[in-house]
């Protein structure tokens, strides 16, 4: 039990404190599983950690994406069927400009989400990881579009 | 009591004078003493019982304040300035980094906080992680996460990366496109465990978190996070 929630139970104890917060106590099967104190906010652990694995896809898919892009002439060379045959401008502006400028803006968005969520503004920072996430489907989509390959 | 003598109910005459009763005849110097003494034993029986009393609803208080788990819902203490942690000479060299533009001496005179108004939360991180319960159960299951994630990735590397290479080798021989760097080899093999193992590690840190704000909820993503793990580790022998 709580000694901090007016709204729970009133005590007879004349010792207990009521010191006017208004806190809730979730339970799971029973066990008290922590004290949402609703005047101050605290960091959501669960969107950080979404933020974490954000992050790491901003960097990792458009890697993983120009290894693809160029592993295309290399299983040309190798005997290997193509989707389609693929320019040297496709070369150039899906299998590098696109995915570095989208690690950059992505990582640099996906920080900044988690740095706001890590400051308790969970709102805020959820934007900011959906802006991220929207930069990072939008250039995978369209790299798989320009070239072909079926990534996702 | 009525006006008319005749229909009001007969007074009650006091009663007869006993040698023992207090309004009666005068008691012997002896007797009266000896009441004396039991009066002034009795009030001093009745204050003792009293302190005693109030020194358990002392104790009770100070137990129930300590027991507190944040330091921002303690009550400000005495001689602790709630607005800045602990400076011998407050007055003088703090007036100018006062944040509200107040009178600091003014304030300093006047008491140690406004009634009513609790401590602030104390910027030490050392205090605020002390504020708590240690969360050792919670601590020791994210570093066996951590762990089992490294042990999960070279195990991973080292039991399946000759089946990979096998798979894709194949596909590429059999007259196979691009699909081979993207089919399902590659996903069980390499996509899953490599979301499977950044989540986990994903999920360490935002468990760190709510260790930090002493939170029970970091337990969900603990186990979050070996759900990933199992999740790849089955679709990998599948």
């Amino acid at each position: 039990m709580t000694i901090f929630d007016p709204y729970k139970q009133r005590s007879a104890d004349p010792t207990s404190l009521n010191l006017g917060r208004a806190t809730v106590s979730p339970t799971l099967l029973g066990t008290d599983i922590g004290r949402i104190d609703q005047s101050r906010p605290q960091a959501s652990g669960a969107l950080y950690a979404l933020g974490f694995v954000l992050g790491w896809a901003a960097i990792g898919i458009p890697l993983i994406l120009a290894a693809l892009v160029y592993l295309t002439p290399l299983a040309v060379d190798e005997g290997w069927q193509t989707p389609e045959p693929v320019g040297v401008d496709v070369l150039v502006m899906a299998g590098t400009i696109v995915p570095m400028v989208t690690a950059v803006l992505a990582s640099i968005l996906a920080a900044v989400g988690r740095r706001r969520i890590k400051g308790a503004r969970n709102g805020a920072g959820a934007v900011w990881l959906a802006v991220s996430f929207g930069v990072l489907a939008l250039a995978t989509v369209w790299i798989g579009n320009t070239t072909g390959i079926p990534f996702p | 009591m009525s006006w008319f003598p005749e229909q009001s109910a007969p007074v009650p005459r006091p009663p007869a004078p006993t040698p023992g009763a207090p309004g009666g005849a005068p008691l012997d110097p002896l007797e009266r003493a000896r009441r004396q003494l039991a009066d002034q034993l009795a009030k001093h029986g009745n204050l003792l019982q009293q302190s005693e009393q109030g020194q358990a609803l002392q104790a009770e208080l100070t137990r129930r304040v300590e027991t507190m788990a944040q330091p921002w819902q303690r009550p400000p203490q005495q001689g602790q300035n709630p607005t800045q942690g602990t400076s011998a000479q407050p007055g003088a060299d703090s007036a100018g980094r006062n944040p509200y533009g107040q009178n600091q001496a003014a304030s300093n005179q006047a008491g140690q906080g406004r009634p009513g108004q609790n401590a602030r939360a104390a910027q030490n991180p050392e205090r605020a992680a002390a504020a708590g319960p240690p969360m050792t159960g919670l601590v020791v299951a994210n570093v066996l996460l951590v762990l089992s994630t490294l042990a999960f990735i070279v195990w991973h590397l080292v039991t399946w990366s000759e089946p990979l290479v096998d798979a894709v080798a194949a596909c590429g021989d059999a007259g196979g496109t691009l699909d081979c760097f993207t089919g399902d080899a590659m996903r069980t093999w390499v996509f899953l465990p490599l979301v499977a193992a950044i989540g986990a590690f994903g999920a360490s840190a935002g468990a760190r978190i709510e260790t930090r704000q002493h939170r029970q909820r970091g337990y969900l993503l603990v186990l979050a996070g070996f759900a990933l793990l199992a999740l790849s580790l089955s679709t990998s022998f599948s």
